[in-house]
């Protein structure tokens, strides 16, 4: 039961898009509109799960006032503060949306700007053409990258040319293949996962 | 943004890139604060955006009360914190999988094909330079496919002069990618820049 | 000295790499900024739609892309109401739908165009791509029949013809996208399935840089019939619409950055090969 019931409820599911995809009768694809709102409802209120846990983890780590445990302290109150806000408010009230605008967006941001210092220390470190590969993958690389900016043309007419051409063929090939290859892996995965051989989503007990 | 919200930006932003220099209070105690910031954002929208609409309109006005299983099928993944009936979580789960699994089973066959087809069209265009350009993105994507075969050894039958040609043609579209990802990321750290520059500090016009 | 620059303090490549990135801000280069073809494409086919077409705007990006996709949203948004495109607004991102929301109420102050008349904003529900394939059946089901300011769906004149994302109540779908759910999305669950339809949903995308190669095969099978490539397209695109932004400023500090890593990779191999010599 604890097992065969959840695969019996995937493999339903599964089958039951499918039927609704493929059975071009009864406005089927209309029908699975009510079971899409019950998937969104579904999803909507699982979400809770990611504050639960971290709330879980922190407070363990407040609890044993592990080191950084202020920044645990810190982590809380901004969760449970803002959701709190965001619920009595609603997301549109200009004071939650004040408080996401200072922090959420530039520090987000940020965090993902930084990622550009580390490939500059990686192009001096570690992007070395050591066989015939990385040599080709290092032109390639150079010719993009001044295609790319408006010093590329100022150098030569021919450069944005070629990297139009590299983009288009040799990289649209290859992503061509790269494309039909996932599209081919996620079919097979998706298979496995309607069939109950693969049941990692159930967690751990259910293999 | 008001003064008040830029500086609490710039600072956090500071103390953000203060990280490059090396690991620190600041930057760890600003992290925390934007982890707990966005993961309740994420609950916020969950509930204003959906839950309560769904809820005060279809179910409590208009008298939908069927939507409510739904809701109660949700709820199931808290009993996960509970030794003895978690397993009722792996209701909603495999619920959302298998209708997850659906979608692509029923809907990725259509855009698949069409990548497929679209390698056996005529070669033949208006020019020589399109010809030969069409010739050689359908080798190179076969080629590209080669590759990816496992099936049977790829050191004979000629196998061994594909799959090379394959390798070359992921190299160069890993190349791109590469070229490409350094302007992506350049522009980043260009908005935090000007974001400090100007917004902040005022001295960049 | 090569085997030094091997060691080097990774901070003082951050310091070079910041100064190169300042400098053109002080004292702009003044490059001139070519339009290329893949934003030339966009924008001649995008251009075509006739006066009134509806255009799904769907800002599927968290701030994380925001440098590169928030420039490309308003040039494109720009050209929307300069053409007189009606335009929904939805994101299958949550902090998407407040991003392309602030750029869309302050380009329509400054236009006078009226929410709820020439376009609407639906904001963002549960469920990612469920959304959009429920949509192309049910919009306003989809929606709950609110827009994204709670507002009933009923009280917009926009809305009185649109009941499907799909044709021929909407012509075309553009997509700024950093990842999944995005362009893949509307490809796979709208422009695919409705492509068999007489008039099919045209689907566009503007695209972080690093996606930006991977999606040359679905544009030459004409799955997505014009890209926007990172903030180089962003800033070819206000080029064309020939209202300068945000990113045609900062392509002279694109320019010599690019210039830097490639010295950077090129040093880096100079000092491999001198102590490998050793």
């Amino acid at each position: 039961m604890r097992k065969q019931l959840p695969l019996l409820l995937t493999g339903t599911a599964a089958l039951w898009v499918v039927l609704c995809q493929y059975i071009h009768q009864f406005n089927a694809l209309k029908m699975m509109g009510t079971t899409d709102q019950w998937q969104q409802i579904i999803v909507a209120t699982m979400t809770l799960v990611g504050a639960v846990n971290l709330t879980r983890i922190h407070g363990t780590n407040i609890q044993r006032r592990r080191s950084g445990y202020y920044n645990s302290i810190a982590l809380l109150v901004a969760l449970w503060a803002y959701i709190a806000m965001g619920i009595y408010l609603t997301n549109k009230h200009v004071t939650y949306r004040w408080v996401y605008d200072a922090t959420c967006v530039p520090w987000e941001a940020t965090m993902f700007s930084m990622i550009a210092f580390f490939i500059a220390s990686a192009a001096v470190r570690t992007f070395r053409i050591r066989t015939a590969e990385a040599a080709v993958m290092g032109l390639v690389a150079a010719f993009v990258m001044l295609g790319n900016v408006p010093l590329g043309p100022v150098i030569s007419d021919k450069i944005p040319q070629l990297k139009d051409w590299l983009m288009n063929i040799p990289n649209g090939a290859g992503f061509r293949a790269i494309r039909i290859g996932i599209y081919i892996g996620t079919f097979a995965a998706a298979m496995r996962i309607a069939l109950g051989l693969e049941r990692a989503h159930l967690g751990s007990g259910a293999q | 943004m008001s003064t008040t919200q830029i500086w609490i930006a710039a600072l956090g932003t500071l103390a953000l890139f203060s990280f490059l220099w090396k690991e620190n209070p600041a930057y760890r105690f600003v992290e925390h604060i934007f982890i707990g910031l966005t993961a309740a954002h994420v609950v916020v929208m969950n509930y204003d955006s959906y839950i309560k609409p769904v809820w005060r309109d279809s179910v409590m006005r208009d008298g939908k009360y069927v939507l409510i299983i739904p809701f109660l099928i949700g709820l199931l993944i808290y009993t996960r914190y509970s030794k003895s009936i978690n397993w009722l979580a792996r209701i909603p789960m495999s619920l959302l999988v298998g209708y997850g699994v659906g979608y692509t089973l029923a809907f990725n066959p259509l855009p698949f094909l069409r990548q497929v087809t679209d390698n056996f069209v005529k070669f033949q265009g208006k020019t020589a330079t399109i010809t030969a350009n069409n010739v050689l993105f359908f080798v190179m994507s076969m080629a590209g496919l080669a590759y990816f075969f496992f099936t049977v050894s790829r050191e004979k039958y000629g196998l061994q002069y594909i799959s090379t040609l394959g390798r070359y043609t992921i190299v160069i579209a890993l190349g791109a990618s590469y070229g490409s990802t350094v302007q992506g990321r350049i522009s980043l750290l260009l908005g935090r820049m000007q974001f400090l520059l100007k917004d902040w500090l005022g001295v960049l016009q | 000295m090569w085997e030094k620059l091997q060691d080097l303090d990774r901070r003082w490549i951050y310091l070079v790499f910041v100064i190169a990135l300042l400098f053109p801000l002080f004292k702009p280069l003044g490059l001139p900024i070519k339009v290329g073809a893949d934003v030339q494409n966009f924008y001649t086919k995008f251009d075509k739609l006739p006066a009134g077409a509806v255009v799904w705007l769907s800002p599927d990006y968290s701030p994380g892309a925001s440098a590169e996709l928030n420039p490309q949203f308003e040039a494109v948004l720009r050209h929307c109401f300069k053409n007189n495109y009606k335009l929904l607004m939805y994101s299958m991102w949550e902090q998407g739908s407040f991003l392309g929301r602030d750029i869309m109420e302050r380009v329509a102050k400054e236009l006078n165009k009226v929410h709820g008349v020439d376009w609407i904003y639906l904001g963002w529900r549960a469920g990612g791509n469920t959304v959009i394939r429920r949509a192309s059946e049910d919009l306003w089901g989809a929606m709950e029949n609110l827009d994204g300011y709670d507002k009933p769906l009923a009280d917009s004149p926009l809305m009185a013809n649109i009941r499907r994302l799909w044709t021929p109540d909407v012509d075309a779908i553009v997509c700024f996208s950093s990842g999944s759910p995005g362009d893949g999305d509307y490809m796979t669950y709208v422009t695919d399935p409705a492509a068999k339809e007489a008039k099919p949903v045209l689907l566009f995308t503007g695209q972080v840089a690093v996606q930006a190669p991977s999606r040359i095969p679905v544009i030459r099978s004409g799955q997505i019939q014009g890209m926007i490539p990172g903030m180089g397209g962003a800033a070819e695109y206000e080029t064309l619409n020939k209202i300068p932004g945000k990113a045609a400023g900062l392509m002279d500090a694109q320019s010599l950055a690019h210039v830097v890593i490639l010295a950077f990779i090129v040093l880096g191999n100079i000092a491999y090969l001198a102590s490998r010599k050793k």
